[in-house]
């Protein structure tokens, strides 16, 4: 994660870690639940900014500011697994 | 632990109409055990799974089964474990299908199946254990004590030159070293091997194993060395041809069957990914 970090904060024109961790608060506050990818939607986040959210919401989700809840889909055809994430 | 849901009908109907269609063309059940970044490898997966295959079975008993695999890695007790209940369940073939990502814990799964397919965009990873430092929430490897251990040593050989001042700090370090926590790595290093050494006897190599014990021990264990600690970061991309040349039995499959498994890959990535 380190390598794609300084690949990302060499990146121009993109938002920092601070931002999207900011970004991500503000966002919260307006929704009670949201799931990785209706934040990365919501976000409008590009291919590399996607990589890093996964490692905010995880530093985030730590440090206990936001929540996080599991969410397993089950189905004959397999499972799937995703998490939603909401602040206290 | 949060919500089990059933799946909702948008991701329903383009991933069963293509599972259908490669179940019908591979001659297998195909069964998805997908997650995002944010999902990893865990416990409560083990009684899921079973769960499923108990249900499956229901239906009918499970000849060949190919598991589409997409994780990061996780837990590599409940990865072991899932593997062992995937084979006892399967009385067939057991492959292991990997579009895109199988690192970690889901490439010590990989391991239990009879073969493995991959293409270009296909990965796996290196399975050194990963330490979580509970103050820090960060992570390290195992390997990274032996590397400390290699590089104390080099030290010690430089102050061995008559370097009192040296040899001062190499002790004053030493006594900063968490004895037990050097230990524990080594033991988790160990318990990987474990793991993979039992799921590639399982199946992949048996044969191997019947017919040529020491040979294929000695081999098994070659993989083993460079799964574990053949690379120096627990990101490294292992693509199809560093895999096969690592010695697992990787699959390529035609053209057709792999497209669909493609398209599987690109209605996960839409709908659950980046929805």
């Amino acid at each position: 994660m380190k390598i794609t970090e300084t690949m990302f904060l060499g990146h121009k024109g993109k938002d920092s870690i601070k931002e999207i961790d900011e970004r991500v608060i503000d966002l919260l506050t307006k929704n009670k639940k949201l799931t990785y990818a209706q934040i990365v939607n919501l976000l409008e986040l590009e291919n590399g900014d996607r990589d890093i959210l996964v490692d905010v919401l995880s530093k985030m989700v730590f440090s206990g500011r936001i929540k996080k809840e599991n969410v397993t889909t089950i189905t004959p055809n397999g499972i799937g697994m995703t998490s939603k994430f909401y602040l206290d | 632990m949060g919500g089990v849901i059933s799946m909702g009908k948008q991701i329903e109907d383009p991933m069963q109409i293509l599972i259908k269609k490669l179940e019908e063309k591979r001659k297998t059940k195909i069964v998805m055990l997908t997650m995002d970044g944010t999902r990893s490898i865990d416990r409560y997966m083990v009684s899921q799974i079973y769960d499923m295959l108990i249900e499956l079975e229901k239906e009918k008993e499970i000849e060949n089964l190919d598991i589409i695999i997409n994780s990061f890695g996780g837990d590599a007790d409940a990865a072991f474990h899932i593997s062992k209940i995937l084979h006892n369940h399967c009385k067939g073939k057991l492959t292991f299908i990997v579009p895109r990502f199988a690192k970690s814990a889901a490439t010590l799964m990989c391991c239990a199946g009879d073969s493995i397919i991959m293409d270009e965009p296909s990965e796996l990873g290196p399975v050194d254990p990963q330490i979580i430092d509970p103050i820090k929430g960060e992570r390290y490897s195992a390997l990274s004590i032996k590397d400390t251990m290699l590089f104390l040593d080099k030290i010690e050989k430089e102050c061995n030159k008559d370097n009192s001042e040296c040899n001062n700090v190499i002790r004053e370090v030493i006594k900063n070293i968490p004895l037990m926590e050097i230990g524990d790595n080594l033991r988790a290093l160990n318990h990987i091997s474990e793991y993979l050494e039992d799921l590639l006897k399982m199946r992949m190599f048996k044969e191997e194993i019947k017919s040529d014990k020491e040979n294929a021990e000695n081999y098994i264990k070659n993989i083993v060395l460079k799964l574990r600690e053949g690379h120096y970061s627990h990101s490294r991309c292992i693509d199809f041809k560093s895999a096969q040349e690592m010695g697992l039995k990787i699959e390529k499959i035609n053209k057709e069957d792999w497209d669909i498994i493609w398209d599987i890959f690109k209605v996960f990535e839409k709908e659950v990914l980046i929805k």
